[in-house]
């Protein structure tokens, strides 16, 4: 019997751990089948293309991951929107300097600034050959834009659709879309609009499903369907080669471009924690980071402009940590003006942020074109910010609570610092840090006093400011000014872009005096790209731009 | 003993049903939901509202429950709510690198730890039990974070003989070697902190069992140490180890979620933190559906193995 | 007592005597233990340390030189004369902070171990002292609790309650408790089986003096090791929360987000004030506390 029990006990445990070996070492194998092949036929048309040259192969680092691979619905995922910007080209495409670059169209022309004739290149085609045309924008507008597909895309600006952007319900036809022939169509705004923003909102912002491939999927179920985990046809400088999420993102040249065909043989998105990507920088492994989801931490400032074989700049000023307030709970604009007097701005971006930033009161970053000049700053004045609250009978026993997201240390810091300089003029604020989904949720609930976080970046004025209408569910300021009110919607029908101006400082002057909301600082991202890269660098704007003229040395 | 068993697996199954509902519950309590983070705080209600819509987060959340049951009685998961690709197909591709990862952390911790601990035990109060108690408190003192990024630090950038993170060198050859090298930091940390603590657990079992009076008798009767030891001792040990070992493995698929931040691992830790941020819901079911299957089993398992390892325990 | 209640009940008197000696056994047992406490020179060590620990936090309002969350103006600084151990990244005062961060890492490892070990230990001993059914029901609530998602949970209950110290503490006994009630139960499944357990319940003895009074001294081995990697396990634990972004938040000092403050490898070779102190300080209590542990179970063992 003892023998027996023996027998069984060392069987069990034997059984066991050979279980758990074999199950990781048939995952191995499968691994290893599904990674050598593709780089197999790499490297052979590497070979074939250049004898003795080793492939070119570009690493970008970024460090959240991307969550979907539809060109149609990103979701909002900025890391998502970086890859499909890899194998995905639109219309046309802007530069860092705010100017468009033809991609897919040739041309976006109006001369009533309402009708807009869009120009395909005759030479556009998808990567498996089959001819780009006016067919595929049909059919991914219709697609994209019937309200029971999941996309987010919406366009609220072309004639025929509804408010929300999408096809309204019972339709089927956008009455805004005219096809004219095969490399041209058509776009009607409801009401004349700014042509820059046609191009950036229409001609940028949206990518394309190759109708040759998709036609036949209901389109209830398109967001499941095969394609979008595997999409190998795209049209796109560079083609889907592998995604491995969390890991990394793999794209390969695509030899039938429609424009000059890319110079790298192969570009490849890592996902890193920060420290990996310093790390990987340093030895070479990856050769660019990534902008906006692929950044340096300040910390790292000094160690990566020593490195030898990096060269380190600052970009353009982003999108601004803007510290919003319950104007609900925090009703008299003086209050609101001496938090702003109260918080030591120049600290915080010489010391946190090593100078890397901007100060500006507003949500619209400095290099903008609608940034209102004329503005003066809240300067660091304690003092006067004490006297304030006093004016204002402000109870300094009152618990002012303050919500930060987890997840961006640096914006936790300035909150902390934020937070000690309100205490130091006798504001009682307690933090309370979550992460950002149970963060919003609280937020409009109105369960808050004061809250931080970044908007995006956005081209078209206006958008910077439906933040501050009153009618707008997603206002969580619960901000109200039928002034305001007045501006913003002229701002929105206005295309002159000089009296747009106009319109837009008086809007900016207004809000800088009643501060729903006041910026703590406007970051200037750090863009590290290897001394061995001849072209191509991160970017706030238009980072791929010019992908296909990407080179790196041998 | 068969009974029992079956009347085990019998339970198994309310309990199973009843922790689905918990988790159920749990995952729906977060505050905030999958939609509402991702939206641009210029989209339109009426697009949110869609959206929840499409996604089923407008039921009842009994329904919602009892949809996710359907699907799991047809033998899926469902749906990620941020890639929409299949659930069973995301975790199927991460268990792999997790278990390949903790099970030979686990399995190099078992081998190396057992022995140490019954030498340390039998020599109790040597200079060799002093070294080793030593390094075991240090070993289990150090926060595996920081174990990890030191050794990063010190083996891929400072002497650059191994791979800062990752399962594979992108782009290269996927060969043994390879894999092998990108498994040594990752592995080292893990098996690191399960020897610290395992080394104490069989040494202080040892020493309890040691010191039994039948020990002593059997010694005297003349029987060599060796056997002494091993035979007799080790057996009764062998209770709080089986034990020990037990509650590591839970710990397979949870554990090393901080190693796969650090080194990149491709696993089921890196999936859960995403899914529960973005609150994907359809694949946070399908996790700790797993995790339950893999806690009962285990537990079924460790109590056979109490029975069969030591004669006088009994279940009624 | 009278004479009367003698002649009525004479088995009192002799079970009062009885009492009386085994007081008498239980004093002298107590004396004991801390004699072999005091033996062993490494537990005393840790026990010391651990006392000036608890003594840090208790007086640190007292102790600390700076306020630890005042930002000062140079962010980062290196150790000088008026910052001891330097400034963090936000300008802090890093010796403050780590002295702050010693009742809160205390407080965690303590109380979390405190909670979790009583549980885990009275519903083990039930469980398998009773078998049968309330076996089948204990230990599928330890299933339950084991196989409960335990970052999720986390998550659920500090957005509920906000990421203070209680939630931390609640959250890290509730998934801590199963392990010891499994461990307890494996004890006692065979102590229970051992002569004079059974000579016990012949004698008569309640469950719960038989329990506690006979079975759990035997079974206390595993628990008190498991209790002391437990305070130190908890501690670490919140070190990791920290760096997963759940655990005690800024700008409440805890030596896991010190430490976790050391993920960049900039700050890790060229920012030593930073990290290095938190480590150091966290090293020394897990190893004091081990050290104590386990001289307590030696001492405890009848069998030295």
């Amino acid at each position: 019997m003892k023998s027996m029990k023996h027998i069984l006990f060392i069987n069990l445990l034997t059984i066991f751990v050979i279980i758990l070996s074999a199950c990781s070492s048939t995952t191995n194998k499968s691994d290893t089948q599904q990674s050598t092949t593709p780089e197999k036929t790499v490297t052979t048309i590497a070979e074939k293309t250049e004898t003795t040259a080793k492939p070119k192969v570009v690493s970008i680092g970024i460090v959240n991951s991307p969550t979907t691979l539809n060109q149609i619905n990103h979701q909002g995922d900025s890391a998502s929107q970086t890859v499909l910007g890899i194998i995905n080209d639109s219309l046309l495409d802007l530069t860092e300097s705010f100017e468009f670059v033809p991609k897919i169209a040739e041309s976006i022309e109006s001369t009533d600034n309402q009708t807009f004739t869009v120009k395909l290149n005759p030479n556009a085609k998808w990567n498996d050959n089959v001819p780009f045309t006016t067919a595929d924008v049909a059919f991914t507008l219709k697609t994209a834009l019937n309200p029971k597909v999941e996309s987010t895309v919406r366009i609220a600006f072309v004639d025929g659709l509804d408010d929300a952007g999408k096809i309204p319900a019972g339709q089927t036809e956008i009455s805004g879309l005219k096809i004219i022939d095969k490399q041209t169509f058509e776009v009607k705004s409801k009401t004349p609009i700014d042509p820059n923003i046609f191009k950036e909102k229409f001609g940028t912002n949206i990518n394309y499903l190759p109708e040759h491939i998709l036609k036949d999927i209901n389109p209830e179920q398109l967001a499941t369907d095969p394609y979008f985990q595997n999409p190998t046809v795209t049209i796109g400088a560079f083609k889907y080669s592998k995604f491995a999420k969390d890991q990394y993102f793999e794209a390969v040249r695509n030899e039938n471009y429609y424009l000059d065909i890319a110079k790298l043989d192969k570009i490849i998105v890592k996902v890193l924690p920060a420290t990996n990507l310093v790390a990987q920088l340093q030895t070479n492994e990856i050769q660019l980071n990534s902008l906006p989801v692929g950044l340096i931490p300040i910390t790292d400032y000094e160690t990566v402009k020593n490195l030898p074989n990096i060269n380190l700049t600052s970009s353009t000023p982003s999108e601004p940590a803007e510290l919003f307030f319950n104007v609900t709970k925090i009703t008299d604009p003086k209050v609101r003006q001496a938090f702003a007097y109260a918080i030591n701005r120049p600290l915080i971006v010489d010391q946190l942020f090593k100078g890397q930033a901007d100060i500006i009161d507003g949500g619209v970053p400095i290099n903008h074109p609608y940034y209102a000049k004329e503005t003066k700053l809240y300067t660091y004045d304690p003092e006067k910010a004490k006297q304030l609250l006093q004016e204002a009978n402000w109870d300094s026993q009152r618990e002012v609570s303050l919500l930060v997201p987890s997840g961006n240390k640096l914006r936790e810091q300035a909150a902390d610092i934020l937070v000690q300089n309100l205490i130091a003029v006798g504001v009682n604020v307690k933090i309370q840090k979550f992460d950002f989904s149970t963060l919003i949720g609280r937020v409009d609930n109105g369960d808050y006093d004061l809250t931080i976080f970044n908007r995006d970046y956005y081209f078209e004025p206006s958008l910077y400011f439906t933040l501050f209408k009153s009618n707008t569910e997603n206002n969580f300021l619960k901000y109200n000014n039928p002034q305001v009110d007045a501006l913003i919607a002229q701002g929105e029908t206005e295309t002159n872009q000089a009296k747009r101006l106009v319109i837009y400082n008086q809007l900016q002057a207004i809000l800088h005096e009643e501060l729903p909301a006041l910026a703590i600082y406007s970051e200037k991202r750090l863009q590290a790209v290897s001394k061995d890269i001849i072209e191509g660098k991160p970017a706030n704007v238009g980072q791929f731009n010019n992908i296909n003229k990407w080179d790196i040395k041998d | 003993m068969l009974h029992y068993i079956v009347r085990r697996l019998f339970i198994a199954i309310p309990v199973l049903l009843g922790i689905t509902i918990l988790n159920f519950c749990i995952v729906n309590l977060a505050p905030g939901n999958p939609v509402d983070m991702f939206i641009d705080p210029n989209t339109p209600q009426q697009l949110v509202e869609a959206k929840k819509e499409m996604l089923g987060l407008n039921d009842p959340l009994i329904i919602q429950y009892f949809k996710w049951l359907w699907q799991l009685l047809q033998g899926g998961f469902g749906y990620s709510f941020s890639s929409f690709a299949p659930v069973t197909h995301i975790i199927g591709e991460r268990i792999g690198p997790t278990l390949m990862l903790t099970s030979i952390s686990l399995t190099l911790g078992l081998l190396i730890a057992i022995p140490i601990g019954i030498l340390s035990a039998v020599k109790q109060n040597t200079r060799f039990d002093y070294i080793i108690t030593g390094l075991s408190f240090i070993w289990t003192s150090i926060p595996q974070f920081f174990l990890g990024l030191g050794l990063i630090y010190l083996f891929a950038l400072h002497f650059k003989i191994l791979p800062t993170g990752g399962m594979l060198t992108i782009g290269g050859d996927a060969n043994f070697a390879d894999r092998i090298k990108h498994l040594i930091l990752p592995v080292s940390v893990l098996t690191i902190a399960i020897i610290g603590k395992k080394i104490r657990y069989v040494r202080a079992s040892m020493l309890d069992v040691l010191k039994q009076d039948y020990l002593r008798t059997a010694r005297a009767k003349g029987l060599h140490a060796f056997i002494v030891t091993n035979k007799h001792a080790l057996r009764n040990a062998l209770i709080p180890i089986i034990t020990v070992f037990g509650m590591e493995i839970p710990l397979l698929l949870g554990g090393s979620i901080i190693i796969e931040q650090i080194f990149q691992w491709p696993g089921i830790g890196q999936l859960t933190m995403q899914s529960i941020l973005s609150r994907d819901y359809p694949t946070l079911m399908g996790l700790n559906f797993i995790a339950a299957i893999i806690v009962l089993a285990t537990n079924l398992f460790m109590d056979i193995l109490y029975f069969v390892a030591d004669p006088r325990v009994k279940y009624n | 007592m009278s004479m009367t209640d003698i002649r009525v009940n004479p088995t009192t008197r002799i079970m009062d005597a009885t009492q009386m000696i085994e007081s008498e056994l239980e004093e002298r047992y107590t004396q004991q233990i801390i004699r072999r406490f005091r033996k062993n020179r490494l537990a005393v060590a840790g026990l010391v340390v651990i006392i000036l620990l608890i003594f840090t936090g208790l007086f640190a309002p007292w102790l600390t030189p700076h306020n630890p969350n005042e930002v000062t103006a140079v962010f980062s600084a290196s150790p000088s004369t008026t910052h001891l151990l330097g400034t963090d990244q936000v300008g802090r005062d890093v010796l403050s902070r780590l002295i702050y961060a010693t009742r809160i890492s205390l407080i965690v490892g303590f109380i979390t171990v405190s909670i979790y070990v009583t549980i885990g230990t009275i519903l083990g001993l039930i469980s398998a002292y009773y078998g049968g059914w309330m076996d089948m029901i204990v230990m599928r609530l330890a299933d339950i609790f084991m196989s409960f998602p335990y970052l999720m949970v986390i998550l659920v209950v500090v957005s509920i309650l906000g990421s203070s110290l209680t939630t931390i503490i609640l959250v890290l006994a509730l998934f801590s408790w199963p392990t010891v009630a499994r461990l307890v139960r494996g004890s006692v499944l065979s102590l229970k089986e051992l002569d004079y357990v059974k000579a016990g319940v012949a004698l008569g003895l309640s469950p719960a003096r038989i329990m506690f009074s006979h079975i759990l001294p035997n079974a206390l081995g595993p628990i008190i090791v498991n209790a002391t990697f437990g305070v130190a396990a908890a501690i670490l634990s919140e070190a990791g929360l920290s760096f997963l972004g759940m655990g005690i938040q800024p700008p409440t000092p805890s030596w896991g987000n010190m430490l976790s403050d050391a993920q960049s490898l900039t700050v890790l070779t060229n920012q030593l004030w930073l990290w290095v102190p938190a480590g150091s300080i966290l090293l020394v209590t897990v190893l004091a506390i081990n050290f104590m542990g386990d001289g307590l179970r030696d001492a405890l063992d009848p069998k030295q």
